[in-house]
């Protein structure tokens, strides 16, 4: 292997080495290590081709994947302006005064809401809403704090792997590969919603006795209101429906274009609802840009697009497939289960958005030598998104919500976490496995 | 105008071991909204004011969202909160960088600095010793006085 490479090879290889470490460590911003990155391999020429120049191939990685950031923007400001109205905060107390706090069934209620939130508004948005309701809760019912958190973490995560919309990760293999939604939902979300109850008899089993020591009295949500949750009865009425029909509309694009002939992109849809919304709700555009947009994870995407790029670019991708077919001898059943578990457990440790790219890019390399490769499609998207909810660092939504908790004096060990994360991770991986592996390979 | 001819002198203040029950108890007797703390010493270390422990017996979230704390009422919450904290010592709330003026300082620059900081009071410190205190309620008075003095 070590004599295919070139010297334009070793160079990405290493700053993606340099890219990794700085993403692992968390040194520096995300943003900045994944753009310097790519802005390095662009200078020192990795690029360059005889038709041309370093930074025009480059670009090709970015320009190739603009729906992907006009998507992941279009869906921020939506889901940014629909939350101001307060009906998500509303349907959550709702649910928390439907179960009368019970703890249990408390548990399972945010969990779901949790997973079905993030299946189609995405799992940072979805976290940034519950989280604090579920810190909230915690405190004024002396709730015990790890099983709430890790239920939320964990359906947050899984629910990435449930639609194309769910994460941009999910987005950016479906694309990419050419999967439908439907596809997503009919093979992904399935396995979603049986790893949900398997995560959630577990976590439940896990935390029993921290569960059978809380105690909540009915009366103590008897009070609670969630129309008074309502902020904006407008953006309620207009921003919701526009919302919801912007969905409909990425569900149903495929059958749109049967019928019709007219292609309905994920990205435009999303950016024209959220600019008509900006519209419609009289926003200042610039406080939208600053307020709603995630600029630092639009830069971390553009980044990595030139990072991972430059694997395909210098044959460093087709590589890395050969190995992984030859360790396997090219046998699916052993890719299938490298792929889940190896990327479960990888993700739990490591950003999984540049591992879910560079091994989207492998696939397709598998997929060009021949081997049948659409169970690995669902292997790789279920196993990295298992492995988000890994360890408090995992993934951007886990981070969110231990750092909330952390500002409450809630601190969660990071060893702890593990115990009880990692052999989740696992049964997850194996079930995983063993579906697709009935599906598709018996 | 000058801060030496508004600010307020003997100005009340509490140990850095005082408890919050104590320094609301003192805010009460002595009706006003914010005492400068210091240590056994007399330095000061911090200054607390009303809003300092309000803020404190809120979950963040609430502040964060109003129509929250209305949705998710539980009776009895707020008094476990004001419980929780009244055993605590002021130096858990207070605030320890804190803005200290001198006594040629300008009313002005004095009152952009209250706006911008959302402050309640600023101890008036000449030669590392306490001299007084301006609060709100010497902004206002400095307000009124300004606008008199432009009519006389």
């Amino acid at each position: 292997m070590l004599g295919h490479l070139t010297i334009f090879s070793i160079i990405s290889l290493v700053v993606l080495m340099v890219v990794y470490y700085f993403l692992i460590s968390e040194k520096l911003p995300k943003a900045l290590v994944a753009v310097l990155g790519g802005v390095t391999l662009i200078l020192m020429q990795v690029f360059r081709s005889g038709e041309a120049s370093s930074q025009e191939n480059a670009f090709h990685f970015i320009s190739h994947n603009l729906d992907i950031l006009g998507f992941v923007i279009g869906m921020m400001i939506l889901v940014g302006i629909v939350r101001e109205s307060g009906v998500f905060e509303a349907v959550a107390i709702g649910l928390v005064k439907l179960v009368k706090g019970k703890p249990r069934m408390l548990l399972i209620a945010l969990g779901y809401l949790t997973l079905f939130m993030t299946a189609f508004f995405s799992n940072i948005p979805t976290i940034l809403i519950l989280a604090p309701v579920v810190l909230v809760l915690i405190k004024q019912l002396n709730l015990p704090p790890l099983p709430f958190l890790f239920i939320v973490v964990t359906m947050a995560n899984l629910g990435g792997a449930m639609t194309p919309i769910s994460d941009p990760t999910t987005y950016y293999q479906a694309k990419t590969v050419g999967l439908s939604f439907s596809e997503v939902v009919s093979n992904s979300g399935v396995i979603v919603l049986v790893l949900s109850v398997v995560s959630t008899l577990y976590v439940l089993l896990a935390f029993n006795k921290d569960l059978n020591s809380a105690k909540v009295n009915p009366k103590d949500v008897a009070l609670f209101d969630p129309k008074k949750a309502i902020q904006d009865k407008y953006i309620l009425r207009v921003g919701l429906p526009i919302a919801l029909v912007s969905i409909l509309v990425m569900v149903f694009k495929e059958k749109i274009y049967t019928a019709t002939g007219i292609s309905l992109d994920n990205a435009t849809v999303t950016i024209a609802a959220s600019f008509l919304s900006i519209l419609i709700f009289h926003k200042k555009p610039r406080q939208v840009f600053r307020n709603l947009i995630d600029w630092e994870i639009i830069f971390f995407f553009i980044g990595l697009f030139v990072v991972v790029g430059a694997l395909e670019f210098t044959n460093l991708i087709s590589l890395l497939a050969k190995s992984l077919v030859d360790v396997t001898g090219g046998n699916l059943k052993m890719l299938l289960g490298l792929v889940t578990i190896g990327s479960g457990f990888i993700s739990t440790f490591i950003d999984n958005v540049p591992y879910n790219i560079t091994m989207v890019s492998a696939i397709q390399e598998m997929q060009r030598s021949g081997i049948w490769v659409y169970p690995l499609w669902w292997a790789l998207n279920l196993g990295t998104s298992i492995g988000g909810a890994g360890s408090p660092i995992a993934a951007a939504c886990n981070v969110i919500v231990f750092g909330q908790a952390e500002k409450e004096k809630i601190h969660v060990n990071f060893l702890k976490y593990l115990m009880v994360a990692l052999p989740l991770v696992l049964i997850n991986g194996l079930v995983t496995f063993g579906i697709i592996w009935l599906k598709f390979l018996r | 105008m000058l801060i030496k001819e508004i600010y307020k002198k003997n100005p009340k203040t509490v140990s850095s071991s005082a408890t919050i029950e104590e320094v609301i108890d003192s805010l009460i007797k002595n009706d006003i909204n914010g005492l400068i703390v210091v240590n056994d010493n007399g330095v000061v270390k911090g200054v607390v004011s009303l809003q300092d422990i309000a803020a404190a017996t809120i979950p963040r979230q609430f502040k964060n969202n109003i129509r929250m704390a209305a949705a998710m009422y539980k009776k009895g919450f707020f008094t476990e909160m004001c419980q929780g904290l009244m055993h605590k010592t002021v130096a858990t709330v207070m605030r320890k960088e804190f803005v200290a003026v001198g006594l040629e300082d300008n009313i002005m620059a004095v009152t952009a600095d209250f706006l911008k900081n959302d402050l309640y009071i600023v101890p008036v410190i000449e030669d590392k010793k306490l001299l007084g205190v301006v609060t709100r309620t010497e902004i206002k008075h400095a307000i009124a006085y300004g606008m008199r003095s432009m009519h006389k």
